[in-house]
């Protein structure tokens, strides 16, 4: 029991050396890793890469700040009328402010989305008020057995709300309770257009409240989609309502009114490491897949028909200088945080490779003269060079925190 | 025999166990006055929006207090101890060494235990009359590690006391630090729900660590 | 039968030896006096003895069981003072006998009580704001209502004043003859001490330097002082004399030797002397004639 104790204390102390080390040595070392910007320019018809503060087209060519405003004239209209460099039409089609801006859009998606803690109750705006501006609701709904408005005041369930809304639900043939739940719960934002709510059967939802009764509409997906993740999007375009993340058929959006399915031609695109960026102008969209180490742009005309593709690769974290030197030191890292996911995990983290080894073996080293100096027996300390092979510097500085002093001493050489 | 070891046990941290009962309800009390202020201000609707949607956390006053309780109980139980090592005198009861130990430990984490639950409770009940059970389950998975950074804290708070070499302690104090660290990690309304089963696990092995402690002890580290 | 037989004890502060080989033992019913200046490894006797100590090498054993491994039966035999009458002052009179009281089937309060009610302390005034004589007779009055069998205090005249330490040594003698107790007492302190111990055991630094029957070391240990006939005479006793101090003609020192002996000896080294006088000592007196002054 009390050597097991000691046992405890000592993977304890290797876990916290294992957050704490690595911490310290990449707020010493770490370097800013690449994460450049893609844009796709109707005036080239090719793709505009900014990164750090270099503008370039594909091939290597670089762009001076007045040729970059140009040849995006969707992102600096503004400052391309002021200058009086706007061109009047492009592709034939008459340059006016409100059409640009009312198809311009930018949305990024971050794996971090899939992986976090999700409110439960959400706000059902009425979408149809007659009034310009939006209120915000007395109420709040879940959707557990069934759908139910709790009103915050009294904090009691609006009864006769949620048998009608739960009624309306089931109708569609909802199989209660509820995936996710994705909608706007602000105010502002330009209209109303309720939630996107998955079932418990995996089928898709559109709801929301008109005049105080329920509107749904049960969304018919080509195939068997296993969504992971929907967020609803308030484009000024109206294009469609929402993106829909599946967990590897792809991403799709929802066209608005007509619900049809439009996938976007992303392949090999995985939600839960990879970033997803879109932007769209007048013309064109550009879709950014991105990884820790490479991108792919893919750029689509208003039929989401694909125009271009352009991809890059770089040093990955563990190729680079700091990594690398990272990896000589530590066999891993434990850490509580990760870039992926709002949720607190032990993420532990190997270092890919067996340069750390080498450490490792010092480490080792040190444990056996540190045991050999205080006159214990190495054989009753095994365990202890076990653990220190194999956790390296984090397992000499836990056996030597919680020193092994259950091994009878040898009498100090006498003078 | 029980009854005399728990009856020490109990003269020495039944002061901070009053202590710590009062400061919880104080605390409960300046929370719930403050949400039926709030919302009689901002309408309960948004009160809740500002929970649901911004990640206001209206009992974010709890944070430490479970810290600070498991701190004063572990140094109400075990300083005493530690002064002139008057622990010599535990160890020579005619009992066993590591059962006296082990159940003055018991005691104190169970007393620590009731402390929490009773704060726990009642904040669970002055919840129910504002927030639905949405909300309330959120807010506990929130407050969870707090209470288990409480426990954590007693346990290696009384192997650090008992520690005899000052260097020792030392060393223990910097992983105590940087363990009892993690449960403050900064994060989201609801975000340490996948580590709690895993820290809940850590924390009940370390309940028995101060047997370290004693044993070292009992070997003449001086 | 022995209470305690400690054998081959050996053990080592870091790479300082406190002693070596240190073997002794116990009878039942006897009062053993360990003596020795300040860090001659009375305290370390002690923890090794309360098995607060594991020593190099070599074992105590207590009523035959191993120190490290005491019994809570052989414990319960075992009354044990620490030193400085250390308690749990955070307790009064009242609450701690009440938690000591559980862990003893034989106590027996009244020697506690009848000890209490002599200090003027209140019920409920707590034992870290008594004073040190009313603490030690706290913990002297605890150790009595335990009743063991085995008593192990440790420097116990420490802080006492002159009136609370004659109390303690004379209760305790009392105390222990009447009821056939083993008592293990230390000490740096001597004074009072021959009236207490049957046997006595003097250390120094990484050795015993003396380990007999208190009476037997009184009556072979003695002390001459010596006048010289010239003051340059050289003086060198040490075929008989553990401890010599020459000031110009006065030549004083401490022998296991006979006066006859003496005499014999000092003629055969020619050494002349006018005068010769053994002198009565006192146990401190032998104590500090065997240890040094200094």
């Amino acid at each position: 029991m009390i050597k097991f104790s000691r046992y405890i204390l000592v993977a304890t102390a290797i876990l916290v050396a294992s957050i704490v080390l690595p911490t310290l040595f990449w707020t010493i070392f770490e370097k800013v890793p690449r994460s450049p910007n893609i844009f796709y320019s109707t005036i080239t018809e090719d793709f505009v890469i900014v990164d750090g503060s270099k503008k370039k087209n594909p091939e290597g060519k670089e762009y001076t700040s007045e040729e970059y405003e140009k040849i995006l004239p969707f992102m600096f209209f503004r400052q391309l009328m002021a200058d009086g460099t706007m061109p009047d039409s492009i592709n034939g089609v008459l340059m006016e402010a409100p059409s640009i801006s009312r198809a311009s859009s930018f949305y990024r998606y971050t794996p971090k989305r899939l992986d976090s803690p999700v409110p439960t109750l959400w706000p059902m705006f009425e979408s149809q008020s007659g009034k310009v501006n939006l209120t915000m609701p007395e109420d709040y709904f879940r959707i557990e057995k069934r759908m139910e408005f709790i009103v915050a005041r009294t904090n009691e369930v609006n009864e006769e709300k949620s048998s009608l809304f739960t009624a309306a639900l089931a109708e569609e043939g909802f199989s209660f309770p509820a995936g996710i739940i994705a909608g706007i719960p602000t105010t502002r934002k330009s209209c109303d257009e309720g939630y996107f709510i998955t079932d418990s059967a995996g089928a898709l939802f559109h709801v929301k409240m008109i005049k105080g009764q329920p509107y749904v509409v049960r969304i018919d997906t080509p195939e068997e989609l296993d969504i992971v993740y929907i967020e609803a999007v308030d484009i000024r375009s109206k294009e469609y309502y929402c993106y829909v993340f599946t967990r590897n058929k792809g991403v799709f959006v929802v066209m608005d009114e007509v619900y049809d399915l439009q996938r976007l031609p992303v392949d090999g695109f995985n939600p839960s490491i990879h970033t997803f960026r879109l932007t769209a102008d007048l013309f064109n969209k550009c879709i950014t897949v991105m990884g820790s180490n490479w991108y792919e742009a893919i750029a689509l005309d208003d039929m989401y028909n694909v125009v271009a593709t352009h991809g890059e690769e770089w040093e990955d974290l563990y190729d680079r200088p700091d990594g690398k030197m990272f990896a000589s030191l530590f066999p891993f890292e434990t850490q509580m945080r990760d870039d992926n996911s709002s949720f607190v995990r032990f993420y532990f983290k190997p270092s890919p490779g067996v340069r750390w080894l080498i450490v490792n073996l010092l480490a080792l080293i040190v444990t056996v003269v540190l045991i050999i100096r205080r006159g214990w027996p190495l054989r009753s300390n095994i365990p202890d060079l076990i653990i220190t092979a194999v956790t390296g510097v984090y397992g000499l500085i836990a056996t030597q925190f919680f020193p092994n002093k259950f091994s009878k001493v040898k009498p100090p050489v006498k003078n | 025999m029980l009854k005399s070891i728990l009856y020490k046990e109990w003269i020495k941290i039944r002061l901070v166990v009053w202590i710590a009962l009062g400061l919880g309800l104080l605390a409960l009390i300046n929370i719930f006055l403050k949400v039926r202020h709030d919302i009689m201000f901002v309408d309960a609707a948004n009160y809740w929006y500002s929970f649901l949607f911004r990640g206001f956390t209206y009992f974010s006053i709890l944070k430490f207090l479970p810290f600070v309780i498991g701190l004063a109980v572990a140094i109400a139980q075990y300083f005493p101890e530690t002064v002139n090592k008057r622990i010599k005198l535990t160890f020579h009861l005619p009992v066993s060494e590591n059962g006296i130990l082990i159940k003055m430990h018991a005691f104190g984490a169970v007393m620590l235990l009731a402390i929490f639950v009773v704060i726990l409770g009642l904040f669970t009940a002055g919840s129910a009359i504002f927030f639905p059970s949405n909300i309330i389950r959120a807010s506990l998975l929130t407050m969870l590690p707090w209470f288990l950074a409480g426990m954590a804290t007693y346990f290696m708070v009384a192997l650090i006391l008992l520690e005899p070499m000052w260097i020792f302690r030392g060393l223990y104090a910097a992983a105590a630090a940087g363990f009892v660290t993690i449960f403050f990690t900064g994060a989201s309304i609801g975000a340490f729900r996948p580590v709690l089963l895993p820290l809940t696990l850590i924390t009940l092995v370390l309940s028995c660590v101060v047997l370290f402690s004693g044993y070292r002890f009992r070997k003449g580290e001086m | 039968m022995y209470a305690i037989e400690c054998k081959n004890l050996t053990h080592y502060y870091g790479k300082k030896l406190v002693y070596e080989n240190l073997s002794f033992n116990v009878e039942e019913g006897k009062i053993l006096g360990l003596l020795g200046k300040n860090g001659t490894g009375k305290s370390t006797t002690i923890n090794i003895l309360n098995g607060f100590l594991q020593p190099f090498s070599g074992e105590c054993l207590i009523y035959g069981e191993n120190t490290q491994t005491l019994s809570p039966d052989t414990k319960r035999r075992i009354g044990f003072l620490i030193e400085g009458h250390i308690q749990y002052s955070f307790m009064n009179i009242h609450q701690i006998e009440k938690f000591y009281s559980g862990f003893y089937p034989d106590w027996n309060s009244a020697p506690y009580w009848e000890l209490m009610s002599k200090l003027k302390v209140t019920p409920t005034q707590k034992i870290s704001t008594m004073s040190c004589g009313q603490r030690s007779q706290v913990a002297l009055g605890l150790i009595l209502a335990q009743d063991p069998d085995l008593l192990i205090l440790d420097d116990f005249s420490m802080g006492l004043d002159p009136g609370y330490r004659r109390l303690f040594i004379d209760y305790m003698r009392e105390y222990a003859k009447a009821e056939h107790k083993t008592v293990f007492v230390t000490s740096h302190i001597i004074q009072d001490m021959e009236r207490l111990i049957d046997d006595v055991m003097i250390m120094d630094y990484n050795k015993i330097l003396a380990q007999q029957p208190v009476d037997q070391f009184m009556n072979t240990f003695r002390q001459f002082n010596i006048t010289l006939t010239s003051p340059e005479q050289e003086v060198d006793l040490d075929g008989i004399a553990v401890n010599i101090e020459k000031v110009k003609d006065k030549v004083e020192f401490y022998t296991y030797s006979t006066e006859d002996e003496v005499k014999n000896y000092l003629t055969s080294k020619g050494i002349a002397y006018n005068s010769f006088e053994e002198k009565k000592m006192s146990l401190e007196d032998a104590f500090i004639g065997l240890t040094r002054k200094y």
